[in-house]
């Protein structure tokens, strides 16, 4: 048996648009994506906006099945972090937290413990009682993010939000993720900040038009990518 | 379903009414006082304008009101329940079926206060308790399953057909008409009556009536068939919400 937690084999997602008259059109978010996540990895996923980042990780994360190749798993819960997983603005931090750990695989009683572990790590503690509704976007997503924080998947499946609030809340949900990926975590990545890949991530795949271009070690994948858009960029320029 | 969604199932159902309170400044009190304007426009049109019939016959309508706003309402709710949970459906897996059990059980809740009342006033101003109330448990559970066989289905079908809502809607308003609430099934006439007792919902409240106004046992054959109707509708909307449960967030965005 490999320590293989995921492995995705020419995998492929079509989105399917139909007018009136039946026409059908085709649109293959994912083509043909291959990846190997092994257990405490961090895998980066690189690539330009819209080639199909987002879709893999709603893959990965059991939301939608593709409708081509084959993925294997072992049994684990892999979650993707959100700031506001079926939050109610009307209801309190409370409640809203209860309800999103529930939502993200916790029960009631184990949310119900962290609860204050939560309120303190998102300083939210004297806005208990007042419905979410009031507070700033800032303050939703410090909340929506300790919340994450406490969930513990098998799996942390990351788009792109790599801390929330202002600047000193900034460091200190930076500093809470780092510290999941540097300790033997599995943890997915999409970032397109080259030197935070290059920093937390020891495989990388590059996916270009829905297709796994390059992947392997994070420093060769990420310097083959900075070719490609160079080379893209001298033939746009000229 | 796992004991796990079934506990969410709960908490979402309570967390929606508090929310839904929070927003008016009533609150609460809207529990009621929604279920009795909405009984109000009704007994104001049928008993006082148009001047209809018996002694019973402000019972009779109390009875089909109350009965049928459960149905009406998740119906109602579950058209658009998978979409209007799009943001939360597109960032975690959660079984869609979720979704209209939450418009079930909370319009559930709210019935049973409302059911709980219309008791109270058939004691005090109708025609008084008796031992036939004991079938109730009965005809609860019949409703349960014809409401929630019904919202599943339009839950599960709306996301693929997003005009079908219009439909739908029409269809309930039709319904309301063909399922003898402002009447009851003496006044129909003998010719057609027959095919108002395949209307599940028309037995449902005829059923209703017999235990809590006539005094009578409910149906057997008419519990049996809207179990059977039922399950087989449920069993078809369970069908499809398992087998597109990973496509549905592909549908909606």
């Amino acid at each position: 048996m490999s320590n293989a937690l995921i492995e995705l084999r020419d995998v492929g997602v079509c989105y399917r648009s139909r007018n009136l008259f039946g026409r059908t059109r085709e649109f293959w978010a994912l083509n043909k994506v291959s990846l190997t996540l092994n257990r405490g990895d961090t895998l980066g996923v690189i690539g330009r906006n819209g080639v199909g980042k987002s879709t893999l990780l709603k893959i990965l994360a059991d939301i939608i099945r593709p409708d081509r190749g084959t993925i294997e798993t072992q049994d684990c819960r892999s979650t993707l972090l959100s700031l506001r997983v079926g939050f109610l603005n009307h209801l309190d931090a409370r409640e809203n937290a209860i309800m999103a750990g529930m939502l993200l695989g916790l029960s009631r009683k184990e949310i119900e413990s962290k609860l204050d572990a939560i309120l303190d790590f998102a300083e939210l503690q004297e806005f208990v009682n007042v419905p979410i509704g009031t507070y700033s976007t800032g303050m939703v997503a410090r909340l929506g993010f300790s919340i994450a924080m406490q969930i513990d998947p098998d799996i942390l499946l990351i788009d792109e939000i790599l801390a929330v609030g202002d600047e000193n809340f900034r460091q200190k949900s930076s500093q809470a993720l780092r510290q999941r990926m540097q300790s033997d975590k599995t943890v997915v990545l999409v970032a397109h900040n080259e030197q935070v890949i290059r920093q937390l991530c020891n495989q990388v795949v590059w996916i270009e038009d829905g297709q796994t271009m390059a992947s392997g070690q994070a420093d060769t994948v990420i310097d083959a990518y900075n070719s490609f858009l160079a080379e893209k960029q001298a033939v746009n320029a000229s | 379903m796992s004991s796990h969604y079934l506990g969410f199932i709960w908490y979402r159902s309570l967390a929606q009414l508090r929310s839904e309170s929070a927003r008016t400044y009533l609150g609460y009190l809207w529990w009621i006082l929604e279920p009795l304007l909405y009984l109000m426009v009704f007994y104001i049109v049928f008993a006082l304008v148009l001047n209809r019939g018996d002694e019973n016959y402000v019972q009779e309508l109390l009875v089909g009101l109350v009965v049928w706003k459960w149905f009406d309402s998740s119906v109602r709710a579950s058209m658009d329940v998978i979409h209007q949970n799009a943001a939360l459906i597109d960032k975690v897996y959660i079984p869609k079926i979720v979704f209209p059990s939450v418009s079930v059980l909370s319009n559930g809740i709210k019935f049973g206060l409302v059911l709980a009342l219309l008791l109270l006033y058939s004691i005090l101003f109708g025609s008084g308790a008796s031992m036939h109330w004991l079938a109730l448990p009965l005809l609860i559970f019949m409703q349960f399953l014809l409401v929630y066989s019904v919202s599943c289905l339009v839950a599960a079908i709306t996301p693929f057909l997003p005009d079908i809502k219009m439909i739908f809607d029409k269809l309930m308003t039709l319904l309301f008409f063909l399922s003898g609430i402002f009447y009851t099934a003496e006044s129909i006439p003998e010719s057609i009556r027959g095919y108002f007792l395949l209307n599940p919902a028309f037995l449902l409240i005829e059923n209703y009536r017999d235990v809590l106004i006539h005094h009578q046992w409910p149906s057997i054959s008419a519990a049996a068939y809207i179990c059977l109707l039922s399950s087989i509708v449920l069993t078809i909307a369970i069908i499809i919400l398992r087998r597109f449960d990973r496509i549905y967030p592909r549908l909606i965005y």
